[in-house]
């Protein structure tokens, strides 16, 4: 190398490569490029793989969790279970709980209670809507049903509270409700209101079945088009796509029996596959929602 | 005078590179091990996140898990103390207890183990629930 810098004179025989430089050069890039192709198809694989197993992972943990939400509270010894099947689930879901601040002819004023860290959940009532008040009685739970006419709400002061009792309700946002009875709004009742709702597994324009959600349209009287909550998920079968329940002693309970009250507990079977690039991961979850108000 | 000089220079050395223009053998070896030490790095950051991955995986799994089993204890009526351990797969194994205490409540514990690709993931939970 260093002779070649230094002689000058027959420099333009000393051009380029030799044919042996040429030929090294040759096997080591084929040996590079065949390492990179075999790394670039690994990686991907191995990439996609994992990139189809999170997206099954998805498909299930939305369902977990959205399911709970509104099922925990749900008070079976209270008829708060409306039809139980092994794919439809309609429940009266509790969309606020209220205190009865004081009731005038035709109207009562409720204070709803804060939610966590102290922000107020309470969503809007619609004519249409159940409070239900809880009797004053030691000895049993009553809760008596009363359907609003017309609500709005309003600020002000809730005169049936002291000042502690005051901490836990939302005074900035008070509610009227329209009942046609207020015999039964006692100041500083408890009052909660329901709304209906129908979890279902439903076969979607696609083909592919959803957890499904229907909410209440309370001026139309009726259910709105069901919407999808997680999925997709394998066609229902005896170990898939389903909703299972339970007693309190931990037995099954039956599926068509109508003793709603007797539900302990929810599970639904959520089997999920999804495939990308031909590889399929398949992965299964028992959503398990123990009904808090028995 | 020294301007001039180092112009000379460096045109002299300017020509006497132009006769061997392109690459030497060595400077392609090192541009290849360049290379390669970069194809490993790549490898070994997929490796990486493929285990990231598995171990948030196992740690969803050992939570899902936790959480049925608490459902599960939640859903029954209180009895008397109860724990025990439960193996689902070789790689996952369980310990629960129910402790019912007083005005009406428990405490339920459990605590779920899943063997990963990078170690075991851990996720223990407990709860107060109504008896």
């Amino acid at each position: 190398m260093l002779t070649r810098v230094t002689h000058h004179a027959p420099r333009a025989t000393h051009f380029g490569f030799t044919l042996a430089e040429m030929m090294l050069v040759l096997v080591l890039s084929a040996i590079v490029l065949a390492l990179v192709s075999s790394i670039g198809t690994h990686l991907q694989r191995q990439l996609s793989d994992q990139a189809t197993r999170v997206a099954v992972g998805e498909q299930l943990a939305t369902g977990a969790e959205l399911l709970p939400l509104d099922l925990r509270g749900v008070s079976p010894s209270a008829g708060d279970i409306v039809e139980a099947r092994d794919s439809v689930l309609q429940i009266r879901a509790t969309i606020a709980s209220a205190v009865v601040c004081s009731a005038s002819a035709g109207s009562v004023a409720l204070a709803t209670f804060f939610g966590a860290y102290r922000q107020s959940l309470a969503p809007p009532l619609q004519g249409g809507d159940t409070l239900w008040v809880l009797a004053d009685e030691d000895s049993v739970e009553t809760w008596r049903p009363v359907r609003i006419a017309g609500w709005r709400r309003a600020a002000g002061v809730c005169s049936a509270l002291d000042a502690s009792g005051s901490e836990l309700v939302d005074l900035s946002h008070l509610w009227t409700a329209d009942v046609p009875d207020t015999s039964a709004f006692a100041p500083r009742a408890v009052v909660r209101a329901t709304r209906p709702l129908r979890f279902s597994f439903y076969r979607a324009g696609d083909g592919q079945w959803y957890l499904g959600l229907r909410t209440w349209n309370t001026a139309s009287a009726q259910f709105n088009v069901v919407q999808p909550l997680s999925g997709p998920y394998a066609p229902p079968s005896s170990a898939a796509t389903r909703f299972e329940y339970f007693d309190s002693s931990g037995m099954p309970w039956p599926l068509g029996d109508s003793s709603y009250s007797t539900i302990a507990r929810v599970e639904a079977l959520l089997l999920a596959a999804a495939s990308s690039s031909g590889v399929t991961a398949i992965d299964s979850q028992r959503v398990v929602v123990a009904l808090r108000n028995r | 005078m020294i301007q001039h000089e180092r112009n000379k220079r460096f045109t002299a050395s300017r020509q006497g590179r132009r006769g061997r223009s392109g690459f030497t053998l060595i400077e392609l070896l090192v541009s290849l091990v360049l290379l390669d030490i970069g194809l490993l790095a790549l490898v070994g950051l997929a490796a990486s996140l493929s285990q990231n991955i598995d171990q948030l995986r196992g740690d969803a799994r050992a939570t899902s898990i936790a959480t049925a089993r608490l459902e599960r204890i939640a859903s029954t009526p209180c009895a008397a103390t109860a724990s025990g351990t439960q193996t689902s797969s070789p790689a996952v194994s369980e310990w629960f207890t129910d402790q019912p205490s007083p005005n009406a409540t428990r405490l339920v514990a459990d605590s779920v183990r899943v063997t990963t690709s990078r170690g075991a993931r851990v996720a223990t939970l407990r709860t107060r629930a109504r008896c």
